[in-house]
């Protein structure tokens, strides 16, 4: 069933709905990075990189919802993956970050 | 299940039935997973015997009077023995070889989900031999790094650390889409009425390994990029005199590395948990436990590598916290253990070879987990540390464990694989001489170990000489033994006496076919009702 | 992804699996960098100055505009859009070939510059600087070798919607070559302020 809505050729309507969606989120990405580039030479302190990698965690989510269609999915397991290994990634830099941080 | 049309067509074994190619060709490209499998073995087996004559080499010149190598002989030694079991034996060997053949047919599965990309993996795994293998010859000669790469060795180093790093880049990249395969055919292909508590304990062993293989490789992957890229072009990120920090690589290569423990032993264990129930004709006791605890070795064991940095200079506070969660794994380690244990308990056991050497699993096994708890334990590790105690810990562990489970399931499933039943009380024989020649081995090496005699030593201190003795006779016992099981399994896979389709009484889908079975598997998907372990019904019919 | 039953759901599964592994595999090298970053804070300021953030911020554009390209290509198709689908893909192949010329521009600056792995000016830098022209060379590499591998796999997908063998009924080659594209770009997006924005 799932593999039906997926992969079947969506309305017309639905799907110039989407290409509009999808220009948006684009516009939304270009400007985020200037804002990024922007922030970056305004504020010169150790906010910089919080606030740059803040907005990068926006895109990256933006793209993976919108352009890598994750929005649509309905595969739990699809859902997943992405969630699980940003947090085995981080759980691996944490605990190396607990023996940079106090050696 | 033979009904009056599956009848009607002509039974024809996978290994003979027409495919497109001719002859080798038939083989070597061919996307049946059973083939697949089959070539794994051969190159598998061939690579694990050359590892274990490695081996022989050094416990002969480690006896009084028989230096046959130079010290850089034996570091080359040592190292290719390291990379030819750890890369090219064990880490695939029960994944490749029984996850291959046996995940579609405990499913109830014609396949796996990508069969060509399955075959990839098995050219890859050749590549990255052929380059392992050809780095010994050119380009400086062969590593002597030990396996582990070790940096600013390796980078210093003049041999072929390039080619050898880039062949286990190679072999990880099989690895990886070896286990993508496995994950989604668990996920897409189980037959109808399979739920995931439906599914064998095997096949939540390879699940459980394939995430570790997918998760935890690329770290290697990269790791081993850079030190080429080092070599190459001298980058600096591993360079002290370059900024560089060499305890990072350290934790870049346990982060895979340590988590590979577990992808050799989890399926192993998974083989096991399937092999009990049979010969004791009763269910598993606590599926699920045994299952979550898969998982969780999975997920707590890829967060321990640090316990092998506790002297290489990483601080106190990470020491502590890795300890800790190291002595966490041996949780669910230990629950399984126990549930196995639970199973046999009242149960009507059935002697026969597989058992046995499922049964040794647990003796060993054991032994291997708690000397580990020992080398877990920060102030014990300083002392122990780079001794015989930390060789013969891994080898309790790895060879008594995963190559133990791995021949109980040889003995298992090797009658299905070829239709054949080998000899049983030549398998029992040579099953006591391995065991006993492998305890004579590997056991005094903790005693040494605790006295102090470090490992990757060229010459023995004189008063380890005669338990240096004793442990080389130890290892010859041993491999006299493997030899006997391997020749009486090769034997009877090509002349033994046809076994039928179910020569144990197992319960799990792959008894339901003929041995060997088909190249489609099943004829009518199956559909379960029932869980894995049931022997009601054998009961009955017999 | 290959498959003998052609099973979207398993093609979709693995390509997202895939991608787990390359994002694990940037991670080994996130992880180095952050490291180093926190042990050598100012080194690694000074050292970014040397980047230009107008190239950086342009190839920034140009790839975030090559994979709406590919993403755009992914819908086109579905709607039996051929033509529009051909141009979306070449276009995102000149832009990714575009990103390759800019990223050849700033190697080749640096390299004048002298600031290479093994070079003597930067023999004479502070170890924080080395260290952080040696990560800015592996990872925006390994990037661009997986950019180059993202042309060639375009490229090969134009060639297959061309010759009909990807259609509107079958675009899961399309859609798959198109998801490795955005984790390409989902990589930039980290390297970028990573690189380019520190102060």
């Amino acid at each position: 069933m799932s593999q039906e809505t997926h992969e079947a050729v969506p309305k017309t309507e639905a799907n110039h709905h989407e290409t509009r969606q999808h220009v948006l989120i684009w516009v939304a990405l270009l400007l985020l990075t200037l804002i990024s580039v922007g922030s970056a030479s305004v504020i010169h302190n150790g906010f910089t990189i919080i606030v740059s990698l803040a907005i990068a965690a926006i895109q990256c989510t933006l793209v993976l919802l919108y352009f890598m269609h994750l929005r649509h999915e309905d595969r739990l397991l699809v859902k997943l993956i992405m969630p699980i290994t940003m947090v085995t990634l981080a759980v691996f830099i944490g605990i190396t970050f607990i023996d940079v941080i106090s050696r | 299940m033979t009904t009056a049309e599956v009848t009607e067509q002509p039974y024809v074994p996978y290994y003979a039935s027409k495919g497109k190619y001719p002859g080798i060709f038939g083989w070597i490209f061919s996307p049946d997973h059973k083939r697949i499998a089959m070539l794994y073995l051969y190159g598998i087996l061939t690579f694990f015997l050359a590892g274990v004559l490695l081996g022989v080499l050094m416990r002969i010149n480690m006896l009084p009077g028989h230096k046959i190598m130079t010290g850089q002989q034996y570091n080359a030694m040592f190292t290719l023995h390291g990379i030819i079991q750890i890369f090219l034996v064990v880490i695939p060997a029960v994944p490749a070889i029984f996850g291959n053949f046996f995940l579609p047919l405990l499913i109830g599965a014609k396949d796996m989900s990508f069969p060509r990309l399955n075959l990839f993996t098995w050219w890859l795994y050749t590549i990255g031999a052929i380059l392992a293998l050809v780095s010994v010859f050119f380009g400086g000669g062969a590593v002597d790094t030990g396996w582990t790469f070790y940096v600013p060795f390796s980078l210093k180093s003049t041999v072929n650390v390039p080619l050898a790093v880039f062949a286990v880049f190679i072999l990880g990249m099989s690895s990886i889409l070896t286990g993508i395969n496995i994950v989604t055919t668990v996920h897409q292909l189980r037959a109808p009425g399979m739920t995931f508590f439906k599914m064998p304990l095997s096949v939540w062993g390879f699940y459980s390994t394939a995430w570790v293989q997918i998760l935890a490789t690329p770290v290697i992957g990269v790791t081993l990029l850079l030190v080429i890229m080092e070599r190459l072009f001298g980058i600096g990120v591993f360079d002290p005199s370059k900024g560089g920090d060499p305890l990072l690589y350290q934790h870049l290569f346990w982060i895979y590395s340590h988590p590979a423990v577990y992808i050799m032993i989890l399926p192993a264990m998974g083989v096991i948990s399937d092999i009990f129930p049979v010969f004791s004709r009763k269910n598993i006791y606590g599926y699920k436990m045994i299952a979550f605890s898969s998982m969780a070795i999975a997920s707590v064991g890829s967060l321990v590598w640090g316990h092998h940095m506790y002297v290489s200079g990483q601080s106190d506070l990470a020491g502590i916290v890795f300890s800790l969660l190291t002595f966490l794994v041996a949780v669910p380690s230990a629950i399984k253990v126990f549930n196995w244990l639970a199973t046999m308990y009242k149960g009507s056991i059935q002697v026969e070879p597989p058992f046995l050497y499922a049964l040794s699993f647990i003796f060993l096994f054991t032994i291997g987990g708690l000397t580990g708890l020992l080398l877990g334990a920060l102030s014990a590790n300083v002392h122990l540390h780079n001794t015989y105690f930390v060789v013969s810990h891994f080898h309790y562990v790895i060879f008594g464990g995963m190559g133990f489970g791995m021949f109980a399931g040889f003995h298992y499933w090797l009658p299905k694989m070829t239709g054949r039943m080998y000899n049983k009380p030549f398998s029992i024989v040579s099953w006591v001489i391995l065991f006993c020649g492998f305890n004579l081995f590997y056991f005094p090496m903790f005693i040494m170990g605790w006295m102090g005699m470090p490992r990757r030593f060229y010459d023995t201190p004189p008063e380890y000489m005669a338990m240096q003795q004793l442990v080389s006779i130890g290892s010859f016992i041993m491999v006299a033994g493997l030899l006997m099981m391997i020749a009486n399994l090769v034997k009877g896979a090509f002349s033994g006496k046809k076994c039928g389709p179910n020569p144990w009484g197992g319960t799990t889908l792959e008894w339901s076919l003929p041995s060997p079975p088909e190249t489609e598997n099943f004829r009518e998907v199956p559909i379960i009702t029932k869980g894995p372990y049931d022997f009601s019904s054998l009961k009955d019919s017999a | 992804m290959s498959s003998v039953h052609s099973d979207h759901n398993a093609d979709r599964i693995g390509m997202w699996l895939f991608i787990a592994t390359e994002i694990v595999l940037f991670g080994g090298l996130f992880l180095m960098y952050s490291m180093y970053r926190f042990k050598n804070p100012i080194e690694f300021h000074t050292a970014s100055l040397e980047l230009s953030k107008v190239m950086g911020t342009v190839n920034t554009f140009i790839l975030l505009t090559s994979s709406l390209a590919v993403a755009l290509a992914s819908l086109a198709i579905r709607k039996s859009q051929i033509k529009k689908t051909m141009v979306l893909l070449s276009s995102s192949v000149v832009l990714a070939i575009a990103f390759i010329i800019v990223k050849g521009f700033e190697w080749a600056a640096k390299f004048e510059h002298g600031l290479y792995p093994n070079s003597a000016i930067l023999a004479g830098k502070p170890k924080g600087e080395m260290l952080y022209f040696g990560l800015y060379f592996a990872m925006t590499g390994l990037h661009a070798v997986h950019v180059l591998v993202g042309i060639g796999l375009l490229t090969f997908v134009l060639f297959q919607v061309k010759r009909n063998k990807i259609t509107p009924h079958n675009p899961g080659f399309l859609v798959n070559s198109g998801l490795y594209w955005n984790l390409v770009e989902l990589i930039w997006i980290f390297l970028f302020p990573l690189f380019y924005l520190i102060s």
